[in-house]
């Protein structure tokens, strides 16, 4: 389990990361949606021990990274697939690695194969496309076997087969009960990988728990009266209940409250209704919603 | 030990490091060919009228390229890491980055002492060849001769870590290079000022020159060989632990 408490890192006058706080629980991929500069990858840098928190702590398992016994048989990262020597062959660069955690050649042989680069390990990483840089990072992050695995823009430069191949491997390692942390700005592509996010805005905190949650949280209802007349106190009421009402056509679209809510206040009050009805927005709009304060 | 491992399959497995240590121990012949061969315009000598320790010493000279090719491999090894990104592996997969920092050193001194001690060997070889054409008798292969080869390889041991250190300290190659270059023109810019006379003996090349025995006892740089040795482990000592201590309080 990853627990980031009161995290925070300033660059000068600019506050990178706010007081950011949250767990990623093993057991389900957990996507980190933030816009460019919100702190991701400074974030997934302070738990990895790369960058010194100005405060706050980050603990994988408990620990601070650099505590860790073995951090490449705990952690696996991924943080910019450009992060290898170009003049070194594919095979060279995880050897290195493999060395340096005292993991054998078997494994380099096998983490080239899992991520479908075998055929070209022996090619300089400077002739790699940005995808088979990807793929390399990933069989980097694999190497030593981990239980949590962290992923910074894991599908940047992939194809669609890659995507999905990505997609699979994440979702398998969660399903092993690996704690699985990828960031990512192929919102779409999140909402099918992963079940949990932390959703992150100028370094803080936006949101963080299952993705159904929150896409409920953001839902939008659309009620209407089956009498016309009775529509402006079904507005009152909802809105006295906390809902953000907003006329639409003739009924109402609200904002801030669950259908169920809505149903039960109707009731209470008399009115029947012709329709009460969910809209739930995809992670993009829903993430968008957050962002700019729409949440509910 | 594994970090070491690791740091030599790094070193090994790009072409540049094995290509300048080539190039360190080649360039150092044909210097020391060149040196011996131009005798008769810098010494006013031929090789036949000349002593033959001065024809060897001449030869030796070769070893400065080698000196300068290594500290830009050292430099090479520090700064690539920044240069790529390579940096952020390492230090994901050894957090302590003192030991990423001395495991570097003691690579980059590795390799910087066997291609010292072969450039040392053919420089010498090169003078003593040189004799023998001219017909000389060559340098008997004595204590006096192996200490001034060793002595004179220790200097692109020096500075091959000078570079390193430079280049960690500073996250670049041309930054190790330029740190390790103002460190052997040191000498000179205290040798310009006769107050500065003082710091000349713990300077690197009182070192390099107390090992070697090619110091002048009545020079102001004289050192024996065992406070040489003291000093020349006192510099690479500071220079490894300036670096460690840099890369461990900054941001990777």
């Amino acid at each position: 389990m990853i627990t980031v408490a009161g995290l925070t890192k300033r660059y000068g006058d600019v506050l990178a990361v706010d007081d950011l706080s949250f767990t990623v629980e093993p057991g389900a991929v957990t996507g980190f949606l933030g816009a460019n500069g919100a702190g991701k990858s400074t974030t997934m840098r302070m738990i990895l021990g790369l960058d010194a928190p100005t405060a706050g702590t980050a603990t994988i398992g408990g620990r601070r990274y650099r505590d860790l016994e073995h951090p490449v048989r705990t952690v696996g990262a991924l943080l910019d697939p450009r992060c290898a020597h170009p003049g070194r062959t594919g095979r060279d660069h995880l050897r290195w690695m493999a060395v340096a955690a005292g993991i054998g050649r078997v494994r380099v042989d096998e983490v080239l194969e899992a991520v479908g680069l075998a055929g070209a390990a022996d090619r300089r990483v400077g002739g790699y496309s940005l995808g088979m840089r990807q793929r390399l990072g990933i069989a980097g992050a694999l190497l030593g076997d981990p239980e949590v695995v962290l992923l910074d823009e894991p599908l940047n430069g992939l194809d669609p087969d890659g995507i999905r191949w990505v997609r699979e491997l994440l979702r398998g390692l969660a399903a092993q009960g690996r704690t699985v942390f990828v960031s990512s700005h192929l919102l779409n592509e999140v909402e099918h990988t992963a079940e949990r996010v932390v959703v992150i805005g100028h370094g803080r905190l936006i949101a963080t728990g299952a993705i159904a949650d929150l896409l409920g949280r953001t839902a939008v209802l659309r009620v209407t009266a089956a009498d016309p007349v009775e529509t402006a106190e079904l507005a009152t009421a909802l809105a006295w209940a906390g809902g953000r009402v907003e006329p639409d056509g003739d009924g109402l679209t609200v904002r801030g409250l669950a259908a169920e809510t809505a149903g039960r206040i109707a009731l209470d009050r008399g009115i029947a209704l012709r329709e009460l009805a969910t809209h739930v927005r995809g992670l993009e709009e829903t993430f968008h919603a957050l962002a700019h304060g729409g949440a509910a | 030990m594994t970090v070491v491992r690791s740091e030599l399959v790094k070193a090994l497995t790009v072409r540049s490091g094995p290509a300048l240590a080539l190039v360190a121990v080649g360039a150092a012949v044909v210097l020391a060919a060149v040196f011996v061969a131009s005798l008769p315009i810098t010494q006013h000598v031929s090789v036949a009228e000349a002593l033959p320790a001065e024809v060897v010493s001449a030869a030796l000279v070769g070893i400065d390229v080698t000196a300068v090719v290594l500290t830009v491999l050292g430099a090479l090894v520090g700064g690539a890491e920044h240069a790529t990104g390579t940096v952020v592996p390492t230090y994901l997969l050894t957090p302590r980055r003192t030991r990423v920092v001395v495991a570097k050193a003691v690579v980059v001194g590795a390799i910087a002492v066997v291609v010292a001690a072969v450039a040392a060997v053919l420089c010498a070889a090169v003078g003593q060849g040189a004799l023998l054409l001219a017909g000389s008798d060559p340098v008997p292969i004595d204590g006096t001769l192996l200490r001034s080869l060793a002595g004179n390889a220790t200097g692109p041991v020096l500075y091959a870590v000078a570079g390193l250190a430079g280049a960690v300290l500073t996250r670049s190659t041309g930054g190790g290079v330029a740190g390790a270059l103002g460190l052997l023109l040191v000498p000179a810019v205290v040798g310009w000022f006769p107050g500065l006379s003082l710091l000349a003996p713990l300077l690197p090349a009182a070192a390099v020159h107390g090992l070697s025995g090619v110091a002048d006892p009545a020079g102001a740089e004289y050192l024996a060989a065992a406070p040489a040795a003291l000093l020349l482990v006192g510099w690479l000592t500071g220079m490894v632990g300036t670096a460690a201590w840099r890369a461990e309080a900054r941001d990777a």
